[in-house]
């Protein structure tokens, strides 16, 4: 409890260090045309789980965000992290890194490490956990996942298509590095590695409405070579459907690869469904969730099929948002392991955001306002 | 069978309905005097506002000023054209930016002088205002081919 306490202290100094350094370079320090911006998320967590031990406050984690504006086209994007997990070291770490430049609301183009667009948790949520409504990730996508490559070092281009609700993303990067849950930072090149880049391709339908339906899909290609064992292909194909308001607010997810080698082959099916409903008049700030998920990976799978992934899980739980941003989840999970059995726990989440840009922007233009006299 | 009462009364409801209607308060979307747009779809103003559509058709970038919470204008806006609330408005624009696929949110604007004042300064810009405040140095736009004093004009 103690390192908890030291690491959400560490992490709250580094947060509002890198705050108050962005804050005040954005105030007056740039030239005209170029513009900084930030976001900051926090979390603490905690778990009670059947029959295990080392339960209580299990991590804290600070992200920070930094959006850099250098010109009408250029800008940069920066995301931080910083992890305390009980008995563990402070992990601090670039999650995501990009330069972009945009001709256009058609094509926009960057290079960098990103959340890999495959499906939809993954770049809708991600570290964001103010954002996302429950406390967990989908198996599929939750963090150190081998089923997707969470991250992708390379360049995207993306844009809508033409006018319409229509939108694209084509990629090109290192894929994954020999240890398989990494996204291939140090090189999917040189000594043990093939020397194949990887590709993605992704397609979304945005039309407007009070619902805000969000639908795509994802085809990733790479071949990996594992630090044992000859090659592997892999193809991924990703499909979803969102409605991304609150009442109510609809996941839906199917997550399909298959991965072949010259000794075998296999297939990977993961899907999960995921339904939440604000609640109206005076109980709005109560948000109730359930979520329903299952992993299966072949047992011949050469890539998977030896780490003892399938799973099921059911996770119901609220979100409390008893202040703009500020909220405290509550959630109780069912879950099965490599089919040994289900276990209960018991998760609680409080979670924040600082939009330090806003914020300042707002305090600012209110003096002005108020300076001028307001209409 | 002529009832010269009945006619009367019709026409005085019909009369004050419409003068209700003109009274009813509606909403002016206006943009810096230089972006070469005089109408834009319901469509595209809802893009625009949602950063879906961030570059004007020359290509130059779209700023967008959003009155603060608290004024009339900004809860007709989010009802018309975000069709959210404004903690779903809040949350939208934080996800947005998390998703790096905005660098920063709208510019806010405490009054109506401060978003005229912006609004001719800012190239690029756009806003919405009270339809009474518009004076004749701003640049107002057609929503589907109707102005602010025209029946059937959407946001009111």
């Amino acid at each position: 409890m103690r390192g908890i306490v030291r690491g959400t202290a560490k992490i709250t100094i580094s947060i509002l260090l890198i705050g108050t350094v962005a804050s005040v370079s954005a105030r007056d320090a740039f030239p005209a045309g170029q513009r900084v911006s930030a976001l900051f998320f926090g979390e603490i967590d905690y778990r009670k789980r059947e029959n295990q031990g080392s339960d209580g406050f299990d991590h804290t984690q600070g992200v920070a965000q930094i959006n850099v504006q250098l010109g009408q086209r250029f800008r940069a994007f920066t995301e931080l992290t910083a992890t305390k997990r009980r008995n563990t070291d402070l992990r601090s770490e670039i999650e995501r890194l990009s330069l972009h430049y945009t001709f256009s609301d058609q094509y926009k183009l960057s290079a960098g490490r990103y959340h890999t667009p495959i499906g939809y948790w993954n770049s809708a949520f991600h570290h964001g956990s103010w954002l996302q409504t429950t406390i967990s990730r989908p198996q599929t996508a939750k963090f150190g996942s081998f089923v997707i490559p969470i991250h992708f070092l390379g360049a995207l281009l993306e844009g809508n298509v033409g006018n319409s609700d229509f939108g694209y993303k084509v990629g090109y990067g290192n894929g994954r590095s020999e240890q398989i849950n990494d996204p291939g930072d140090i090189g999917d090149i040189g000594d043990g590695s093939n020397g194949d880049t990887a590709w993605l391709l992704a397609g979304s339908y945005r039309p407007l409405g009070r619902h805000r339906l969000n639908t795509g899909a994802s085809l990733y290609r790479d071949k990996i070579s594992p630090e044992f064992g000859p090659d592997i292909d892999e193809e991924l194909l990703g499909v979803y459907l969102a409605l991304e308001g609150e009442a109510p607010e609809v996941v839906l997810e199917y997550t399909y690869s298959k991965h072949e080698s010259s000794l075998s082959e296999g297939n990977v099916n993961s899907i999960y469904g995921q339904v939440a409903y604000r609640l109206p008049g005076k109980a709005n700030k109560f948000k109730p969730y359930f979520r329903a998920e299952h992993l299966d990976v072949d047992d011949d799978d050469p890539l998977l099929g030896a780490l003892g992934l399938d799973y099921k899980g059911y996770t119901a739980g609220t979100r409390w948002d008893f202040s703009s941003y500020v909220v405290l989840k509550a959630e109780v999970r069912r879950e099965e392991f490599d089919n040994s059995g289900y276990r209960n726990s018991f998760w609680l989440q409080l979670a924040f955001v600082f939009d330090a840009t806003s914020a300042r922007e707002s305090a600012a233009a209110r003096r002005a306002a108020q300076n001028r006299g307001a209409r | 069978m002529f009832r010269p009462r009945l006619v009367l009364g019709l026409v005085l409801a019909l009369a004050n309905a419409t003068v209700g209607f003109a009274k009813e308060p509606s909403v002016a979307i206006v943009v810096h005097p230089g972006v070469e747009v005089s109408n834009l779809s319901m469509n595209q103003l809802r893009r625009i506002f949602l950063a879906d559509q961030q570059f004007w058709p020359d290509r130059s970038r779209i700023t967008l000023l959003v009155r603060a919470p608290g004024a009339a204008e900004r809860e007709l806006v989010l009802d018309q054209i975000y069709q959210m609330d404004e903690s779903q408005f809040r949350r939208y624009w934080i996800a947005k930016i998390f998703r790096a696929e905005v660098p920063s949110g709208p510019k806010i604007v405490w009054s109506s002088n401060m978003a005229l004042e912006l609004i001719t300064a800012v190239p690029g810009s756009i806003t919405f205002i009270p339809a009474a405040d518009i004076d004749a140095h701003v640049k107002v736009v057609s929503i589907d081919g109707l102005l602010p004093d025209q029946p059937g004009y959407p946001l009111r």
